[in-house]
Parts: structure tokens; C-alpha cells; sequence
């Protein structure tokens, strides 16, 4: 694991290096101000909290999200760099972690730096700020556990555009797994416990959960478990590929 | 190398499974393992409600019925669901074995949906036909039930105060006992002054017989029977002093009482001013006995809240703000007691002021205020033919706000020190008769057994139909139909004095409502801006007026309806004013709006515009140097 910091670093300094890491944390600013004030009339709510802010979060980050984690692989699988990655006296492990990490790091910065936000309702009014805080980290979460989707799809392909697209095909489908739309497709021919086990990967509802203020610890152990599982997916299908 | 084996592909049929397997554990396992992260720890179950459920001797059946097919159909719904199952269970838990929790899926057409029916459960038909979706509670304790017949997510801060009272309501059945104590006319009767006219009794009592045992005390001066459990004292100062020490010695013997003490009672006024303006010295002292005080002969006028009434002025009939009638919105009234929080608009009339009597050893708790634009106003000058315009025109704010209901605690002295007031009838009546009446009357007590609990208000007309609810008859039934929240106000009070502590201490929980104090205190001061050129405008008004009609009657000839041509210049002179100070009136108005739309753009340029500019310049600076290094 000493590999995992420098290789993160790495990653991360990537970012900057391009204008990638300055569009995407601009885009996400701008679209939440604008959603927040335009879309989610604060204003006219006149309440000091938050929610109008983070109701968007999870159809932004289904833009977003894919859009950071689609280059994590196709990209390092079209030009070859896989297999000198992996010829390098670092684990699958710690390599899968450390691209995941940095770009999770990435989105925890743009969070952060929504903290004009956060100044507002506090000069406008009261707000219970305990609430801002679940909501943050609930929002943070979420992002993983759409990142690690992205991140595992981006293995399968070497054509980041098949990656963005599939990966945010399926972070919908979870996001609304337990929503009609997702259920009725698999209904007919699926029996019923089978039904609310797809119900339950529902981000939506554990996402709410926490939005409530309520650190529920079964959403905690879901959006960590989903984490891990899809960076161990993701693990599996580099492993399986690499021979390609 | 365990790499491999590791990313074969049993290796991800186990991470799978464990991974199911983890969340099923965690999802059955650690319910209720969580953390409340909001300030006022609003999803904890309160300590009230852990009180009530500790003082459970019984087990309580709590039976919820959850389509659990439907609800999916919901997803809203659904998650509502999670969280009523979840505080369920934190009820049984808490509970231990006095709750005992069931969970009935109400599928169509089964034994368990005709249950749900026979219980009063309602069922919401879905958009797909002939199934329903049920989510409602029933609890039953000695064979008694109570229900909750939707859960409906509106109520989610409610949720808790929904499920513990309906516990309390099955482990305590009986039903409170109000007496009432009138002074006015509450009961109906004949009315008095020059028509004497049989009157119904007024709704409230009615309203309240649907939530409480109501009992009408008779004025004798009997004592208030032991099983009354609080006692509404309605204009008490149109009592006689033996009623007066009935009520003073049941206060003392620890029981609970609410009071409208009014220094003008409407309902009483007609036909005998006079008496309605003279004191009683009984009640007075009873007053300072509790150590609160009601301004002598003094009604608050309220400018901000003051209803419009239609009034016969000289030329035709205009509508002004009469100023002892309030229309008291929820910022006058306490956030943080049970009685008057989430309560509505009520309307008072003619009420007076409430004060605690300096070095009282009671506290007192203002429940309901005045604005700031209020004053006191002689009560002679309602009390005979009261003049709308005129009150209007004497308005003078005292720059404070004047309380006109509170909550007394403490501990208390009798009113009668010297013991019952003696009676006119028992000199006369013989003396066995006399020693007869000794034996049923309790023993005298001087100072109360304890502290004593008391809300008093400080009108008793908003207890009048006219100024809370409007009945019509619908087909030989009379429907009330409230126009303002007085009767709740009522019975909240009721209920908080005679209910459980613990159970009020649950229903005033945290508010869930934070609005923005900043842009309220804006607009507050431009009101009080607009409400001064108003003022003024009004003044300039009757100024003319005056002068007018003072030009009037220096003609010679004053019945002539033409002006002269003083009096046009004087309406002339008046009409410039007036454009002038209404366009004033304007300016206010629209430097309001201005001022909060520059605020709001602001605020939108400092959260979409400030940090991404930022990070653009800082992304060109850092290619800049970059290049240059190059």
C-alpha cells in the first residue's frame, strides 16, 4: 500500500495538468448555482436550508460522474499504458484504488468548493446546519458509488464514449432501482424477492435517507459495500482483459 | 499467485454474495443503529414519549397495515413507509414487552384487508384498478381501538407526536372534564337590554363537548366538583363573589383553570354599559393573588392587526381599522408553547393587557402579544358608541407590545383571606339550615397545595361566534365553519393543562420551519416605513376634513352644497398632497422590491459566478506560466 499515496498523487496532479479537472469543476458549480436558484426557487422558498441544492446533485452527477470516470481506463487501455502499468511493482488493487481515489478526491474538492452556498444560508437565516452536513456527505457518497460504476465500465472498452454511455445507463438504473421504471421492466419475469433485492440497490432512497439528516447505518454499509464491490468488478475485468 | 485466484471467477461469486450478504444483515441486523445529525435531534424519539411508554403497565397491540406490493407502485410513499416501520420499531424496543408489534400485509381481497376496512384504515385506489394501497396503524389495548387511517407524508414532523399520543389515548381512556364558569352569556339564555331575546348557547361549547366532558357549573357559589379537571373561567368579573371563592378554592386545591378576563366583555355590554365598566373588587384581588395584572378600564389597541370594519361615515360608508378588534397572526403568538404553536390566525376583541405584579412569587409566560403598534384605549370609549375613525385618529403608538394571554405557574395565596364571603341569603335562612350547608362545604384553604397551573386570556369575546366561526344550516344540521383558530386555541389550552406533561413535551418539539430572518427584517422595516407615510396621509386627510367643514360653517350660506373658492383651494392644496405623499407611498414600496432584488442578485453572482471566475483565472494563470517555462 506505500504505492497507493504516490500513484494517487499522481493521478490527481494529472487532473491539473490538463484543463479537465478546471471544466468539470467549473461545470458542476455553475450548473448547481443555476439549478439551485433558477430550477429549485430558493427564493421563493424562503427557507433557510439547503434542499434545493442537493435535490439536483443526483441528476448532475449522473452527467458528471460518468464523464470524469470514463477516461479512468479506455483511455490508459487505447493508448497501451495498461500493461505498463501493470508491469509496474504495484498491486491490481492498489492501482484500481488509486485512480478511483483521486477522482473521488476531485469531486469531494468541487463539494467543497460549493461553500459559498453553505455562507448564504447562514447570513439569510438559521439553518440547522447538522442537515447540510449529512447532506454533503450524502451527496459525496452517492458520487462514489456512481464512480465506481464508471470506473469499472471504463474497463470494458477501449472507446471512452461506449464508457461514458453505459456507465450512465446503469448509475440511472440504480439511482431509480426502486422506482416503477426500472421494476416494471424486470417484473414479469422476475419472482418477487428477487424484485425487492433490485428495490434495495435504490441510490435514490438511501441517498434520501441520509438527506433527512438520519446516518442510517445500513446506507452507510450500502454505499460502502457497492464501492467496493464494483472497484473489485472493475479489478476482475482489467485482470480479464489484459490478455486483449 | 493469490492474485489470481483472488480475481477468478469463484472469487466474484463470493464478492457477490458477500456483498448481498452484508447489506441483508445490516438491513435486519442494525436497524435503528444510526446517528441524528439534525441540531434539535428531531428523528430521536423525545424523552416524553420514553416516559409514557416507561409508565405502560399493559401491553398495547400496534398493528400497521402496509401493502407492501402497492407501495412500491409509490416510491415517495415508500421511503415514508421505511421510516414509520423504523420508528416502530424504536417504539418496541423502547417498550420492551408492552408493545407488541405487528405488520399485516393487507393484500386485495384477503381476510387481512377486511380487517383493515372494519378498522377504519383508508385505502388509496391506485391508478391500475381495483387494488388499494393501504398505510395506516391501529393500536388496541383492553379491546379499544385507535387508529391512524394514512400515514400521510405531510405529517412526518407530526409522525412522532401522532404515534405516542395514540398509545396515551389507549392506556388512558377516560376523557377530560372542563367545567365552565361563565360570566357571560356562553350558555345561551336571555340577553339583556332592551330586547329580551332568547340566545343559543354559542358554538364553542359545543366544539369542545366533541373533544371533552363539558360540564356548566352553576353561579351559586357551590363548590366545584373533585372530578372536574380543569376549569374555564369565563369573564369572571361578572361574578358574584361566593361563585368567585368556588373558583379561587379549587384553583388552590391544586386544580387547573383557564381564564378569560376581560376588561370589556361585548356579549355583556348591551344594554348596561355601566356595569360593564364598573369594577370587581373580588376579581381583582383574585388577580393579584395569582400576581398578574389586567390594566383597570383599559383596552389594547393594535394598529397592525386590527380587523376592517364597516363603518357609517359622514357621506357613505367606509371601511377603516378598528383598533380594539385583532386579528393576531402567528408571529404574535408563542413558538415555543404547545398552546400557541402552529395555531392559526385568532381574533380578539376589547382585550386588555396582562402584566405580573412586581415581587409576584408566580411566573408568568406571555403566550400571545400585541404588535409594537399598539396602545391602550380608555374602555369608556368603546363601551358607549364607539367611533372607528375617531379611535384611528387618537392612535398614539406606546412603543411596546402588550401581552394579552399568559401562562402563570407558582405557587399561590387565597383571594379571601378572611375566608367565604359571606352570604346575603344564609343571615337570613334559618341556622339549621345554615350549619348544613358548613358540612358539605370543603374545609377553607388558605394557600395552594403545591404549585398551581394557569392560562389566563385577557378577552373572552373571541369565545363569540361572530368572531371565530361562521354557521350555516346545511339541511336542517348547522355547519361550523371556522374563520379563525380561537376554538383550537381553546382546546389546546385545555388540553395542556389537564393532559400529561409528557405528551405536551412531545408535541412541542423543534420547528421545522427556518425561514430566511434576513430578508423578514427588510421587509419589516420598509412596513413600518410605509405604515408612517400612511400615517401621515391619513392625518393630512382629516386635517382637510376639518378645515373644510370649518369653512363650512363660517358660510353664510351653509346648507349650499357648492364651494367656495377657500374651500377649493383647501381640497385643492389637500389633492397635491395627497399625489405627493402617495407617490412617497410608491417609493417605499418599490425600494423594497429593489432592495431585495439587488440582495438576490447578489447572492446569485456570489454562488454561481465568484468561485468558478476565480478557478478560470487561476487555470489561465497556471497555463500562462506554464507556456513561459516552456
Amino acid at each position: 500500500m506505500n504505492h497507493l499515496k504516490a500513484l494517487c498523487k499522481r493521478e490527481l496532479a494529472g487532473y491539473f495538468v490538463t484543463p479537465l479537472a478546471y471544466v468539470f469543476i467549473v461545470i458542476f458549480l455553475a450548473l448547481t448555482g443555476i439549478f439551485t436558484f433558477y430550477l429549485g426557487g430558493f427564493f421563493e422558498r424562503g427557507q433557510a436550508d439547503l434542499q434545493p441544492f442537493f435535490l439536483w446533485h443526483p441528476w448532475l452527477f449522473l452527467l458528471l460522474v460518468p464523464a470524469l470516470g470514463m477516461r479512468l481506463w479506455a483511455e490508459e487501455r487505447k493508448t497501451g499504458t495498461v500493461e505498463l502499468l501493470l508491469t509496474l511493482p504495484v498491486s491490481m488493487v492498489e492501482a484500481v484504488l488509486a485512480k478511483f481515489l483521486a477522482a473521488w478526491l476531485m469531486i469531494a474538492l468541487s463539494l467543497a468548493l460549493t461553500f459559498p452556498m453553505w455562507i448564504t444560508v447562514n447570513i439569510l437565516g438559521d439553518p440547522d446546519n447538522g442537515v447540510i452536513f449529512a447532506n454533503y456527505l450524502g451527496s459525496l457518497l452517492l458520487a462514489g458509488a456512481y464512480l465506481a460504476v464508471a470506473s469499472c465500465l471504463s474497463a470494458t472498452t477501449r472507446n471512452q464514449v461506449i464508457a461514458f454511455v453505459l456507465s450512465t445507463i446503469a448509475c440511472f438504473a440504480f439511482l431509480l432501482a426502486g422506482f416503477p421504471i426500472v421494476l416494471d421492466f424486470f417484473r414479469p419475469w422476475l419472482p418477487e424477492a428477487v424484485l425487492n433485492g433490485i428495490a434495495a440497490l435504490s441510490f435514490y432512497n438511501h441517498y434520501l435517507g441520509i438527506t433527512k439528516g438520519i446516518l442510517d447505518l445500513k446506507d452507510l454499509v450500502f454505499f460502502i459495500s457497492f464501492i467496493a464491490v464494483w472497484m473489485y468488478l472493475g479489478a476482475w475485468v482489467i485482470c480479464r482483459k489484459k490478455a486483449d | 499467485m493469490t492474485h489470481q485466484r483472488l480475481l477468478s471467477r469463484s472469487g466474484l461469486l463470493i464478492a457477490l454474495l458477500l456483498f448481498v450478504l452484508l447489506n441483508l444483515a445490516a438491513a435486519f441486523g442494525l436497524r435503528g443503529w444510526r446517528i441524528d445529525l439534525t441540531e434539535q435531534h428531531l428523528n430521536t424519539l423525545s424523552q416524553g414519549t420514553r416516559n409514557i411508554l416507561a409508565a405502560l403497565d399493559k401491553p398495547v397491540t400496534l398493528r400497521l397495515y402496509l401493502s407492501r406490493q402497492a407501495i412500491r407502485k409509490a416510491p415517495g410513499l415508500a421511503t415514508y413507509a421505511d421510516r414509520v416501520t423504523s420508528l416502530l420499531d424504536e417504539y418496541a424496543a423502547l417498550a420492551g414487552d408492552n408493545i407488541r408489534l405487528q405488520r399485516i400485509d393487507p393484500e386485495p381481497f384477503s381476510e387481512a384487508e377486511d380487517d383493515a376496512v372494519r378498522f377504519g384504515l383508508q385505502g388509496i385506489p391506485l391508478g391500475d384498478g381495483a387494488e388499494n394501497l393501504y398505510f395506516g396503524l391501529v393500536g388496541e389495548l383492553d379491546g379499544r381501538h385507535k387508529t391512524i387511517p394514512f400515514f400521510q407524508p405531510e405529517r412526518e414532523r407530526f409522525l412522532e407526536y401522532d404515534l405516542t399520543q395514540l398509545i396515551y389515548q389507549l392506556a388512558h381512556p377516560k376523557r377530560l372534564v372542563v367545567g365552565i364558569l361563565s360570566g357571560a352569556p356562553i350558555d345561551g339564555g336571555f340577553s339583556g337590554g332592551m330586547s329580551l331575546r332568547m340566545q343559543p348557547p354559542w358554538l364553542i361549547v359545543d366544539q369542545l363537548r366533541q373533544q371533552f366532558e363539558v360540564r356548566m357549573l352553576p353561579k351559586n357559589g357551590e363548590p366545584v366538583p373533585e372530578e372536574v379537571d380543569v376549569l374555564m373561567l369565563v369573564h369572571p368579573a361578572y361574578l358574584e363573589a361566593d361563585a368567585l371563592y368556588a373558583a379561587d378554592q379549587f384553583i388552590l386545591r391544586g386544580g387547573k383553570a383557564l381564564v378569560f378576563a376581560d376588561p370589556l366583555s361585548e356579549a355583556s355590554i348591551q344594554g348596561d354599559p355601566g356595569r360593564a365598566l364598573s369594577p370587581n373588587e373580588d376579581f381583582e384581588r383574585m388577580l393579584a393573588s395569582w400576581g398578574v395584572r389586567l390594566e383597570k378600564g383599559k383596552v389594547v389597541g393594535d394598529l397592525a392587526q386590527s380587523l376592517k370594519v364597516n363603518y357609517q361615515g359622514r357621506r357613505s360608508i367606509i371601511q377603516v381599522n378598528y383598533l380594539p378588534w385583532l386579528n393576531i397572526g402567528p408571529a404574535s403568538l408563542s413558538e415555543d408553547d404547545v398552546v400557541t404553536s402552529q395555531l392559526g390566525n385568532i381574533t380578539m376583541a376589547t382585550a386588555g393587557a396582562l402584566s405580573p405584579v412586581e415581587g409576584a412569587r408566580t411566573t408568568f409566560t406571555p403566550l400571545v402579544r400585541s404588535s409594537d403598534e399598539a396602545m391602550l384605549i380608555d374602555a369608556a370609549r368603546i363601551a358607549f358608541a364607539p367611533d372607528p375613525a375617531g379611535l384611528l385618529a387618537d392612535f398614539k403608538p406606546a412603543g411596546e407590545s402588550f401581552v394579552l394571554a399568559a401562562r402563570i405557574s407558582g405557587e399561590i395565596e387565597s383571594a379571601f383571606v378572611q375566608g367565604p364571603p359571606k352570604q346575603e341569603k344564609e343571615k337570613t335562612s334559618s341556622g339549621k339550615k345554615d350549619e348544613s350547608d358548613k358540612e358539605k362545604k370543603p374545609e377553607h384553604l388558605s394557600r395552594s397545595k403545591g404549585p398551581v397551573h394557569l392560562i389566563v386570556v385577557a378577552d373572552s369575546d373571541l369565545l363569540q361566534d361572530k368572531f371565530w366561526v361562521q354557521s350555516t344550516n346545511f339541511f336542517g344540521r348547522t355547519l361550523a365553519i371556522p374563520t379563525a383558530a380561537n376554538a383550537d386555541l381553546v382546546a389546546n389550552a385545555l388540553e395542556a393543562l389537564g393532559g400529561s406533561p409528557d405528551l405536551i413535551s412531545v408535541r412541542s418539539r423543534g420547528s421545522y420551519q427556518r425561514p430566511f430572518t434576513l430578508l423578514a427584517e427588510l421587509q419589516r422595516k420598509a412596513e413600518m416605513r410605509f405604515r408612517a407615510k400612511e400615517q401621515e396621509l391619513s392625518r393630512k386627510l382629516r386635517e382637510t376634513e376639518s378645515r373644510l367643514n370649518e369653512l363650512q360653517r363660517k358660510r353664510q350660506d351653509s346648507g349650499s352644497t357648492t364651494l367656495t373658492p377657500e374651500q377649493e383651494r383647501e381640497v385643492e392644496k389637500f389633492l397635491a398632497e395627497k399625489v405627493r405623499i402617495r407617490k412617497q407611498l410608491r417609493q417605499v414600496q418599490y425600494q423594497l422590491r429593489a432592495d431585495i432584488e439587488e440582495l438576490e442578485t447578489t447572492i446569485k453572482a456570489f454562488n454561481i459566478g465568484l468561485v468558478p471566475g476565480l478557478l478560470t483565472l487561476v487555470a489561465f494563470v497556471a497555463w500562462i506560466l506554464r507556456r513561459s517555462r516552456e
